[in-house]
């Protein structure tokens, strides 16, 4: 089993300087949020003009148009948008898997978490941090403010590997705390028991808008780049302990790459249909060149 | 079919060992490694189409099974060396490698290593044997040995100028229980065969020559070189007689002589026409002779020939007044003897005189005072038997009339040897003066004979010829004391090839001297081959190695293509 990334590693000032030019836009965020930046529902007394509205005693005198009293003879205020905030919610993977290879895949995971944190709470966007494996763990309840970027960073570094993974349990129980409506971005390899299209039955349960973080190796689509993956095998899951007898033959490995290859489809498919955000990390390359392509316009919508 | 390393019994049961073994791998449960991976979910299904094997589970891919085994199969027969029997190779195989003189000519040797080569190759390992037949027979490859090695032992080679030594070992195959039952022997190279040699190889041997070389062209060269006696009577001079062969007819014209490097002058030199010459009255002083034949012909061994001329000197002998003159008369009928009491070699008198007791002497004493009739003091590091048996021949003794001297001396006549100081030879008086032994043909011989071996003069060669025996003389004075036991068995001494033969007395030289090598006779015809002699083999092993090598492939594109486990 590899390391994860220390805090040290993992908060590194390049890195950060390098997210300035990233933005997260909302299309539209809910209500009641925090005064923030993204487009809201909610009418006020933001910079924004959104529309007219007649008078009714109470109304602020000074968003009175005189203009249109004098033209019409009738008193209308001007209404402004409120700007809110988007609460993003980061799901880390912390199970067994994402702790096997060298390097492991948590250690872009972490990356991506923080990178998407930062961008967040640079723009005064709250950000939630939670994690799962065989359970879901609220590690940070969702919160606004650069200054947090620390703290959060420091969070992020103590998660430790956990058991198994069980996405689609987890999606299930986070729906059920109420969270107010935002981004929901899943870091995860993916690789649940229950199969692919479990997890995309799980997902559709969630109210908020999603974006899939899937981490990958090379190995992963070609295990002849494993070393010892080669002759005959007891392939053993790091999670449940499950062995797999086999003889790796270029007939197995051509249904080995035919099964992967369904399961990718499987959540891209789910990622096209329900609109949802999905990118595909590679463990083993540099995680930021990585989210340039996400970030394509230096501002990633969702 | 039989197989060259392996007894059939051992093949057929390394194939069921072979077959018992890949089928007990077949159902071996397999050691697996290990390997921890983030997910089996994907891995199941491939399981699912290639489970492992397990011990004693269901015998899987029996196609895959046959196949591995036909490979080791063929490999495992391979290694056998099979051998196939049909009426080609099933013989027992002699090449012989004609290494004389007959096949030194142009490019004649290097045809018949050539072939020699390619016949090899198709030929059962253990069923074949090359023989080099040079001045001696060599046997150049064993049966069974790896035909790699016959470059390696050719390479000191070459032909020799001696006549093939090829009936030989025809003769050798001739002996009983000596030949298989069924034999090729296959000549390469010109080498003759002798008719009555060919005709008494046994049945069930088969005699052809490998290459059908054509009639020998123009040749000539030198086929007798020797001398005799002078006819002038003089005793310290020789005649040399020169005869030159070929064809076509050769006369020699382009013939000179050297007599110790020196050119002898044409006009001693007296052709006498058919290719004969002679020059008379060369000095018998042991020069060396060299004739040679200028024009260049197809063999060039038989242009030059060389021969040690004896040497012959007059033994001076002193003579007692008091003895038989018999032994006066037989001294001065000998022209190379002289009667002189000066610078003497060899004293002759009466046992117990005092005069010339220096010299080797021959005496003549009472037969009361001596056991036998010859007393012979030897000298040298022979032992007793070998110095008995030269010096009898030596001295004649041999030759003499023994029983009848016993019969008239109502005694035995006997030869008692001893090693002294001084040779000497001391004789019953009475056999003169009584038994006749005077008036017996072998008297002066003997008186002759004995002054010789007591000066110690060697016997001397009229010729020496590479291939031919040796005269029985010549023998004592050139074979080296093992090589003379050779003889005391009966065996002929032969000069191996030409050159130069070393002997106590000095070198000699050997001349090649064959009338059937400057001819480029091809001999007899020979026996109907049962076998022919092209053997462009099949050369099981490598077709059984490729067949081996064809099915690893197809295993290989089988195994990935994923159609074999």
């Amino acid at each position: 089993m590899a390391n994860a990334l220390t805090l040290s590693e993992l908060f590194d000032p390049d890195f950060l300087a390098a997210l300035q030019p990233f933005s997260l836009h909302a299309r539209r965020v809910a209500r009641d949020g925090r005064p923030a930046e993204q487009t809201s529902r909610d009418r006020g007394f933001g910079l924004e003009f959104a529309d007219f509205k007649s008078y009714v005693p109470g109304d602020d005198l000074r968003a009175i148009d005189w203009n249109i009293y004098r033209r019409l003879g009738r008193l209308f205020v001007r209404v402004f948008e409120e700007r809110r905030d988007l609460p993003v919610y980061l799901l880390v993977d912390r199970s067994s898997s994402m702790y096997l290879e060298d390097p492991p895949r948590i250690n872009a995971g972490l990356r991506v978490a923080l990178a998407l944190a930062s961008i967040a709470l640079g723009q005064h966007d709250s950000v939630g941090l939670f994690s799962f494996s065989g359970v879901l763990n609220i590690d940070a309840k969702a919160a606004a403010g650069k200054h947090r970027l620390v703290s959060f960073a420091e969070r992020l570094a103590l998660l430790d590997e956990r058991d198994r993974t069980d996405l689609t349990g987890t999606l299930g129980e986070l729906a059920g705390h109420r969270l107010r409506r935002g981004l929901l971005v899943v870091i995860s390899d993916f690789f649940d028991p229950a199969g692919a299209d479990e997890v995309a039955q799980a997902l559709t349960l969630c109210r908020h808008r999603l974006l899939l973080v899937q981490l990958v190796k090379q190995t992963d689509a070609d295990p002849t780049l494993h070393a010892d993956l080669h002759g005959d095998l007891r392939l053993l899951d790091c999670e449940s302990g499950d062995a797999v007898d086999l003889t790796v033959t270029p007939a197995t490995l051509a249904r080995y790459r035919e099964s992967y290859q369904e399961f990718n489809e499987r959540l891209t498919r789910f990622a096209t249909d329900y609109d949802a955000g999905f990118v595909r990390i590679d463990a083993d390359e540099d995680v930021l060149d990585q989210l340039g392509g996400l970030f394509e316009t230096g501002s990633l919508v969702v | 079919m039989s197989f060259a390393n392996l007894p059939l019994l051992g093949v057929l049961a390394g194939i069921a060992g072979i077959a018992a073994l890949l089928f007990l791998l077949q159902l071996l449960r397999i050691r697996h490694v290990e390997v921890a991976v983030p997910t089996t979910l994907f891995w199941r299904e491939a399981a699912r189409e290639a489970p492992v094997r397990v011990l004693r589970g269901v015998f899987r891919h029996p196609l895959a099974y046959l196949l591995v085994l036909a490979i080791c199969t063929l490999l495992w027969l391979a290694f056998a060396g099979p051998e196939a029997h049909d009426d080609r190779t099933s013989a027992y195989r002699v090449l012989f490698l004609d290494g004389s003189a007959h096949t030194a000519g142009g490019d004649d040797f290097e045809q018949a290593v050539d072939k020699l080569k390619a016949d090899l190759a198709g030929l059962p390992e253990g069923r074949r044997e090359v023989i080099w037949g040079g001045a001696r027979n060599i046997k150049l490859l064993k049966a069974g040995e790896d035909r790699l090695l016959l470059d390696r032992r050719l390479a000191s080679l070459a032909p020799e100028a001696a006549p093939s030594a090829l009936n030989e070992q025809l003769r050798l195959l001739s002996l009983p229980g000596v030949a298989p039952a069924s034999l090729e022997f296959v000549i390469y190279g010109r080498a003759p065969a002798e008719l009555a040699v060919v005709e008494r190889l046994p049945t069930g041997t088969g005699l052809s020559r490998a290459i059908d070389y054509p009639d020998g062209g123009s040749n000539h060269g030198i086929t007798a070189l020797g001398v005799n006696p002078a006819a002038s009577g003089r005793w310290d001079r020789l005649d040399l007689l020169i005869r030159v062969a070929g064809t076509p007819d050769a006369v020699g014209d382009d013939m000179t002589v050297e007599i110790a490097g020196a050119p002898l002058g044409d006009d001693r030199l007296e052709r006498l026409g058919d290719g004969v010459a002679m020059v008379r009255d060369l000095a018998a002083d042991g020069r060396e002779v060299e004739v040679r034949l200028e024009a260049s012909d197809e063999l060039a061994l038989d242009n030059v020939a060389r021969l040690t001329l004896p040497t012959r000197r007059v033994l001076r002998v002193a003579l007692a007044d008091e003895l038989d003159p018999a032994i006066r008369h037989a001294i001065e009928a000998d022209p190379g003897l002289t009667i002189t009491d000066e610078d003497a070699s060899v004293a002759i008198r009466v046992r117990g005189a005092e005069a010339f007791s220096d010299l080797p002497a021959l005496e003549f004493a009472p037969a009361a005072d001596q056991t036998t009739a010859f007393e012979i003091d030897y000298t040298g590091n022979d032992s007793a038997e070998l110095a008995l048996r030269t010096s009898v021949a030596a001295l004649g003794l041999d030759q003499i009339d023994a029983a009848g001297l016993a019969a008239e001396a109502q005694r035995p006549v006997g030869v008692q040897l001893r090693h002294a100081e001084l040779p000497g030879i001391s004789v019953w008086d009475e056999l003169l003066a009584h038994y006749n032994f005077t008036g017996s043909r072998s008297f002066p011989l003997f008186v002759s004979r004995a002054v010789r071996w007591l000066a110690g003069e060697p016997a001397w060669h009229p010729y020496l010829a590479a291939g031919k025996p040796l005269p029985r003389a010549t023998v004592w004075s050139l074979a080296a004391d093992a090589e003379a036991s050779l003889d005391a068995l009966g065996a002929d001494h032969l000069l191996g090839a030409a050159g130069t033969v070393s002997s106590s007395r000095g070198d000699q030289a050997v001349a090649l001297l064959s009338d059937t090598v400057t001819e480029r006779r091809s001999g007899t015809p020979l026996l109907a081959s049962q076998a022919g002699g092209d053997f462009a083999g099949t050369g099981i092993v490598t077709w059984l190695i490729l067949a081996a090598l064809l099915l690893l492939g197809a295993e290989w594109y089988l195994y990935q293509r994923g159609l074999m486990p």
